[in-house]
């Protein structure tokens, strides 16, 4: 029984070789990605595809050279045509699959019960994804340098085509790899194939249309100092591989630890880098537009977060309980970031506040007095704000509620149910009673389509904002205890921490 | 409480689990002393794969904890995680991955680092006897040969407590066997073992104790001899006698606390209500009446019997 790996052999005196020490220290999916990714089918018919395409490129230059063929863009942007599948498709696709074959059969299951986290799990992914981007585009590395000793392409133009290349490819596959792990949710499961499939084939047939035209601009670029855009894009593109990440390690996260918090920094994370992006591009002016066209968009793109999180159970797992912090003060900050339904809640207050207070505060930037159409634009996200926190409220009240099986769904189909009837219930009326829908009038008030479109198309009923904003109030208050129980939970978890 | 001391590796206390209006689990206790191997068994439903995922900190409880080694699987899961090795119904190969990379990879996952992680590999790869199929790939592994992949990497860790749902489900007689023989070494080893199987036969060899489960709530727990001595009134004595068991089938007949009398050529076997006292003294009125008795042994109660005569096959 010496063999039973029951008690462990102590560590020999000979030395290990140099890989062995270096490879103790990477990531073990990246290696396991690698290992993978080598002995499939994918990447050697990948590589033989590409000498292939090199091959036949190379023949094109060899039979135009009689025609004093001497335009290295004519070559790279072929050479770019034959890249963009393999790095926006072919790897991204890779990820996903790998992603996706993660969480069939309990394989995560194993993971988990692992040292590896959710993050390191997806890290170790898109590094194994990085690697793999640059190999294939080693693999045209000789083709390349053809094109500049061809002359007509600059080295700058080449290596940020190549860098996009490369960015592009690391976004597709965190992209890839969040929808992967999204499958985990079984009704999502074809939807995020379908979606991903035709979004990474959509992206291809784009990139590769306009191959030409991106070459010129980027070419057009290194003539010029003004290389804004091409730094706002690649960091724009680094930070959705960031938040993309940040999905997908939450979605890996065991259910019952804590899952929600990378959810709802998400939508900070997001309004930090969109208000770093318009202050370094645009003007004081354009970042007041932005302001509020961003919330405006929170309101409505924050939706899907907001009814995930107040649609949460109430209390804290005894996992996540272990989480929170021991100091008081932070414990009372990350209370909305904390699952449960009613910090959930919590969360979307919280949201609501900081963009619309950071909207205000651009209306106080010198020399960006807001422009006409601002006047539309600022009642209509204010509207739009208060509808989504009646209903989230109300969302609220009924998950509280809710009898029997599947609250969460019950309280989903209740709030549906109810929207439908506070918008086709008043029309039905007047359809009964006039034959006809006589315009808006007080019972249409909770119908957003009806109510914001007269009051922004037609500037009718002006007082209709006030009631609004007043009926938000009365939500707030309503659900206010439920806010300060999940607040005094978070503190309650955070005292017994430090006893 | 986050912790306590005992004897027991594994502490189940109070544990209910419910998926809407079924309760997978009901208000299950039982403890399992240390280095002991303990079978977990019940009707399709009963609740063991769920009680096992709790245990692997997989799942979580609505109400109740478990205690592994005295920490709470509900407030330390990691802590948990690294005596547990749990090895779930189903196997997960990774494609275009052979044997030794796999258990190369899973073996960093749990942070083993340079020789002890070779040595550990090598020592898992031979104690499962994979030796011969380090270069095969893992997806192209028969049943068997997955199985006992999978308990490899189970082991790599070194863990205090193997969970094992159902590890000989879907193998041949052959591999069966050869598991069970696996299971034996790590029993001997000093590993604490909780394994569900609908073979009871074989858990019966394998076991120390057994848990029965019906429809999510524990109809008995404890060790097989302690199960099989309160489960009934009647207990099975088998008696073998030279020359034909006639006279002694007939002898039987006609004493007390004595039913169900069956003889074959040589061997009387019968029920008896009776306790040790009027066991003996049956025996000794045997020998009196002139039978003569090579041997007289009570049949100890099989996985089976007990499984049989405490469930009643209700399902959810």
């Amino acid at each position: 029984m010496s063999d039973v790996p029951v008690t462990k052999q102590p560590p020999q005196a000979e030395r290990l070789s140099r890989t062995e020490r270096w490879s103790d220290r990477v990531n073990p999916i990246f290696l396991r990605e690698l290992q993978q990714a080598f002995n499939g089918k994918a990447f050697v018919g990948v590589i033989f595809g590409s000498m292939a395409a090199i091959f036949l490129i190379g023949l094109m230059i060899a039979l135009r050279a009689d025609q004093a063929f001497e335009n290295g863009r004519d070559v790279f942007i072929p050479v770019l045509m034959v890249l963009t599948p393999v790095m926006t498709m072919v790897l991204p696709m890779q990820a996903f699959n790998s992603m996706q074959h993660e969480l069939r059969e309990g394989a995560v299951d194993q993971l988990l019960m692992s040292e590896l986290s959710p993050r390191r799990i997806v890290r170790g992914k898109l590094l194994a994804a990085a690697l793999l981007a640059l190999v294939f585009m080693a693999t045209f590395a000789p083709l390349l340098a053809v094109t500049y000793l061809l002359r007509g392409i600059d080295v700058f133009t080449i290596g940020v085509c190549l860098l996009f290349s490369f960015l592009c490819a690391l976004g597709a596959a965190a992209v890839g790899m969040a929808m992967g792990a999204i499958t985990m949710i079984k009704p999502l499961q074809q939807v995020a194939r379908v979606g991903v499939s035709a979004g990474l084939a959509g992206l291809t047939l784009v990139v590769m249309g306009n191959a030409w035209g991106i070459v010129r601009d980027v070419s057009r670029l290194s003539s010029t100092s003004d290389q804004q855009a091409l730094v706002a894009t690649a960091v724009g593109i680094a930070v959705g591989v960031v938040l993309m990440n940040l999905i997908a390690a939450a979605v890996l996260t065991h259910p019952y630890e804590n899952r929600s918090t990378p959810f709802r920094v998400f939508p900070f994370g997001l309004t930090v880098v969109a208000y770093g992006m318009a202050w370094w591009m645009g003007s004081p002016r354009d970042v007041t537009e932005f302001a509020w066209i961003w919330a405006l968009a929170c309101c409505l793109g924050g939706l899907p977060f907001f009814i995930a999180a107040v649609t949460e159970s109430r209390t804290l797992s005894p996992r996540v309980r272990t989480l929170v912090p021991k100091n008081r003060l932070l414990a009372l900050l990350s209370a909305p970031f904390l699952p449960g339904g009613d910090r959930g809640l919590l969360f979307a207050l919280v949201l609501g506040v900081c963009v619309f207070g950071l909207a205000g505060l651009m209306l106080r930037i010198p020399g960006a007095p807001p422009p006409s159409w601002m006047s539309r634009i600022m009642p209509m996200s204010g509207m739009v704000c208060c509808y989504v926190w009646i209903w989230v409220c109300v969302l609220r009240g009924l998950r509280g509620n809710a009898p029997g099986q599947k609250p969460r769904v019950r309280a989903i189909i209740g709030v549906v149910l109810l929207f439908i009837l506070a918008c086709a219930g008043p029309a039905i009326f007047d359809l009964a009673t006039h034959g006809q829908i006589v315009g808006w009038s007080w019972p249409h008030l909770m119908n957003p389509f009806f109510t914001i479109g007269g009051r922004i198309v037609n500037s009718d009923h002006p007082e209709a904002l006030p009631v609004l904003a007043l009926i938000a109030l009365v939500c707030l208050v309503w659900r206010l205890p439920g806010m300060l129980a999940g607040v005094k939970e978070v503190l309650e978890a955070s005292r017994a921490r430090s006893r | 409480m986050t912790s306590l001391t005992s004897d027991a590796m594994l502490e189940v206390r109070a544990l209910t689990r419910t998926y809407g209006a079924v309760r997978a689990v009901d208000n299950l206790s039982f403890s399992m002393p240390r280095g002991q191997v303990w079978g977990f068994i019940g009707p399709n439903g009963a609740g063991k794969t769920t009680t096992m995922r709790i245990v692997a900190t997989l799942d979580l409880p609505d109400t109740g904890d478990v205690f592994i080694d005295g920490i709470s699987a509900l407030v330390e899961p990691r802590q948990v995680r690294r005596r547990v090795g749990f090895m779930a119904d189903q196997f997960a190969p990774y494609p275009n991955l052979t044997v030794r990379p796999y258990l190369d990879f899973f073996a960093r996952a749990y942070g083993l680092r340079g020789r002890e992680r070779i040595a550990t590999v090598d020592s898992v790869v031979a104690f499962c006897g994979l030796t011969d199929f380090e270069s095969r790939p893992t997806t192209g592994l028969s049943k068997g040969m997955g199985q006992r992949l999978h308990l490899a990497k189970t082991l790599l860790h070194d863990p205090k407590l193997l969970i094992l749902d159902e590890p000989t489900a879907g193998l041949d007689p052959r591999a069966r066997i050869e598991f069970r023989t696996l299971l034996g070494e790590l029993a001997a080893a000093g590993k604490s073992v909780l394994i569900s199987s609908h073979i009871l036969s074989e858990l019966q060899e394998a076991c120390d104790g057994v848990v029965v489960l019906e429809r999510g709530k524990m109809v008995v727990a404890g060790s097989i001899a302690e199960v099989g001595k309160g489960m009934n009134a009647h207990r099975t004595v088998r008696a073998r006698v030279l020359g034909p068991a006639d006279a002694a089938e007939r002898f039987c007949l006609t004493q007390p606390d004595v039913t169900r009398v069956n003889a074959t050529a040589s061997e009387v076997a019968f029920d008896f209500a009776g306790d040790d006292e009027a066991l003996a003294a049956l025996l000794a009125r045997t020998l009196a009446a002139g039978v003569r008795v090579v041997e007289f042994r009570i049949e100890a109660a099989s996985l089976e019997d007990i499984f049989l005569q405490m469930t009643k096959g209700r399902l959810q």
